[in-house]
């Protein structure tokens, strides 16, 4: 079937023209794909510079891609217009990180939600519209007396997010990209939040990406996960394989420097047992592996080759000179490697 | 409210801070907003203590009122805050200008916009150096900074290097070295990592660790990341609505948290153990600080809640030794089988 939503071999370059030393490349040929027939929650996940979000805008049409194509079921996005680019509004939810910056100071916080109710004409009366209203923001855990009425800045951080999902949820889409949504919420209030989105998913059959650079809550509510490294695909596939034992040094630098609670103190005696990875942030540049100037596993080709993705089990692919006996993965797209809700 | 020792070996020297009853309120048209009621702590030199508590339980503005940092509408109505010997609340400005940086320094979230954008990084910190009196030769100065730099893990480059031209973990340490330029007893680290990175995460907050075993300074880490807490700190205060709730070494609050705040906030960290059905947060919301009801402030939220609980405070109790924890279900008169209920 055709997916809802697809990425073909898309690259975005920031900056200037050819010779400029300025240009960025925030995504390098990346291929991925939301399918249409079953609801799926992906995490991607990365560092800051790694290029996740540019991903995102990428999917959202708001950023153009500098080569490929960002397709949406099957037809390229940037030409799609009128009643198909309204349907695609509808479709395709953001949910951003500071849901502050989403709310105009001078309305109240439901008229969000009011304004997405009239503007796709989800009800016929003003009473079945309030009560679209009251059962998404029940759906989401806000009791709608706390939150219809108030000023933005009437309300917690987390209850302007999570009017956010209720939004998103009113308007039934199939496809939430959720952008860091709960980097600014306080963990007690992420796991309510995170929860709601799963709660669509499942419920809803509303497929999720989870753009995050925390692995932990990736781990806990998605399936899958695409991890990237300044613009590339470095590892991807089931979380349980990719989280639990990651293949990718990069993955392996970014699991183990998740603090764990169970392990009191454990960093500092690590540090005096053996120096870290990576401690040079000054970067040094690398015509092959972009991650060859921080790994610790780094050969003499990995700075001159780029290496391929490699099929490492069915259900995950690395990009890593490591790993290159195993099949180069020949399907762009790395959704293939994704496991499926049943 | 009891006092409480917390070091290790009772040869241990004088305490190097003091907290007795400290009360902050916002004042606002509609009264008094009561962020901090009644803090007491105690830290030893070369203990490590973190607040943690969901936002506006007090956790930065105890922080910054140690510092006496904190701007109307924020007033400091009672309290003391004895800094080896010294009342810090009752210094003059001038005093206590003096007394930032050289015995008690911050290291914020935001040290990005902490550091002048116009200004190398050397001279950013020698300035910081000879406002507080210390005149010294310029090649004295340059050495001083090379060596603090040198200390965080930054090349002697980054000295004549400007804010920007540094990356975010970069700038923490350049925070972390301005912070430890003076040898300060007492570092205040409000989620020195918030903004960073989870790789450049952990090397900030192991250099924060190393820099601390060097100069033997105690340290208060703010912060809501019981994992990255759980990786730093000695001890734990966890604080709910202005107050301190328990506080106990951190090893305990991880394997035997006591207070049903504490159980729901570990809880609500997910880990890379097993996958969950559901992820539970804290239900319900912390209290508005405005017209505090009596009783315990946690009881709308607390799962083992005793009809008592509305009515009479908690005081911060021993439960065993090291443990403290403010809650009914600890004091004298409770029947033993409530108290397991809670644990099940």
């Amino acid at each position: 079937m055709t997916p809802i939503l697809e990425l073909r071999n898309v690259s975005k370059i920031f900056g200037g023209g050819l010779l400029n030393r300025n240009r960025t490349t925030a995504v390098d040929d990346v291929s991925f794909s939301i399918p249409s027939d079953a609801p799926s929650i992906t995490a991607v996940a990365g560092e800051s510079g790694s290029g996740k979000t540019t991903l995102s805008r990428l999917l959202l049409g708001v950023t153009k891609p500098s080569s490929g194509e960002v397709l949406y079921n099957g037809a390229p996005l940037a030409k799609v217009k009128g009643e198909g680019r309204k349907q695609f509004l509808r479709d395709v939810q953001p949910i951003y990180q500071d849901p502050f910056g989403v709310y105009n100071p001078f309305y109240r916080a439901d008229h969000l939600l009011f304004a997405a109710v009239e503007k796709f004409k989800l009800a016929k009366t003003e009473q079945e519209g309030r009560r679209l209203i009251q059962d998404a923001l029940e759906t989401v855990g806000l009791r709608p007396d706390e939150v219809l009425g108030r000023y933005p800045h009437q309300l917690s951080g987390g209850q302007r997010q999570r009017v956010m999902v209720a939004r998103a949820l009113l308007l039934q889409p199939r496809v939430i990209l959720a952008d860091e949504p709960v980097s600014m919420v306080d963990a007690s209030l992420r796991a309510t939040i995170l929860e709601s989105l799963r709660a669509l998913n499942r419920d809803f059959r509303i497929s999720i990406l989870y753009v995050t650079h925390d692995l932990t809550t990736a781990y806990q509510i998605c399936e899958n996960i695409i991890v990237m490294y300044q613009g590339t695909v470095v590892e991807a596939g089931a979380v349980e394989e990719v989280i639990l034992s990651p293949q990718h040094p990069y993955t392996q630098l970014l699991v183990d420097s998740i603090p764990r609670m169970q392990a009191v103190r454990n960093w500092e005696q690590e540090e005096q047992e053996a120096t870290l990875a990576s401690v040079d942030e000054s970067s040094q540049q690398s015509a092959g592996c972009r991650f060859a100037d921080r790994c610790p596993a780094v050969m003499s080709k990995c700075w001159t080759e780029n290496p391929d993705l490699y099929s490492l089990s069915p259900h995950r692919v690395a990009r890593c000179f490591l790993h290159e006996e195993h099949p180069n993965f020949k399907q762009a797209d790395v959704a293939q490697t994704f496991v499926r809700q049943p | 409210m009891a006092r409480f020792t917390q070091a290790k070996d009772a040869n241990a020297s004088e305490p190097v801070l003091q907290i007795n009853d400290l009360h902050v309120h916002y004042e606002t048209a509609d009264g008094p907003v009561k962020a901090v009621s009644g803090v007491s702590l105690t830290l030893h030199a070369g203990e490590r203590l973190a607040l943690v508590g969901e936002s506006g339980c007090g956790k930065t503005t105890t922080a910054l009122a140690l510092m006496r940092l904190l701007r109307p509408p924020a007033r400091i109505v009672q309290g003391e805050v004895w800094l080896d010997g010294r009342d810090l609340l009752t210094l003059n400005e001038e005093e206590m200008r003096l007394t930032r940086l050289d015995e008690v320094s911050l290291v914020t979230q935001a040290a990005m916009n902490a550091l002048n954008p116009v200004m190398r990084i050397e001279e950013q910190i020698i300035d910081g150096i000879e406002d507080h009196g210390y005149r010294r030769s310029k090649t004295a100065n340059q050495e001083h900074v090379r060596s603090l730099l040198a200390n965080v893990g930054l090349d002697a480059r980054v000295a004549r290097m400007y804010p920007h031209e540094l990356s975010g973990g970069m700038k923490q340490r350049v925070g972390m070295a301005t912070a430890t330029a003076l040898r300060p007893k007492l570092i205040i680290a409000d989620e020195p990592t918030s903004a960073l990175d989870v790789v450049v995460q952990r090397q900030v907050m192991t250099t924060l660790g190393r820099l601390q075993r060097e100069t033997g300074a105690a340290v208060i880490l703010v912060g809501h990341d019981m994992g990255l807490i759980a990786q730093f700190a000695d001890w734990v205060g966890v604080m709910y609505a202005g107050k301190i709730v328990e506080l106990a070494p951190i090893r305990k609050i991880v394997e035997q948290p006591q207070h049903p705040y504490t159980k729901l906030l570990l809880q609500s960290v997910p880990g890379l153990g097993e996958k969950r059905d559901r992820l539970v947060g804290i239900p319900g919301m912390p209290p508005r600080l405005l017209n505090l009801p009596p009783g315990c402030l946690f009881a709308p939220r607390c799962p083992a809640v005793m009809p008592h609980c509305h009515q009479i405070e908690p005081a911060l109790l021993p439960v065993e030794p090291e443990q403290q924890v403010a809650c009914h279900l600890f004091t004298e008169s409770q029947p033993h089988t409530q108290r397991a209920e809670v644990e099940s």
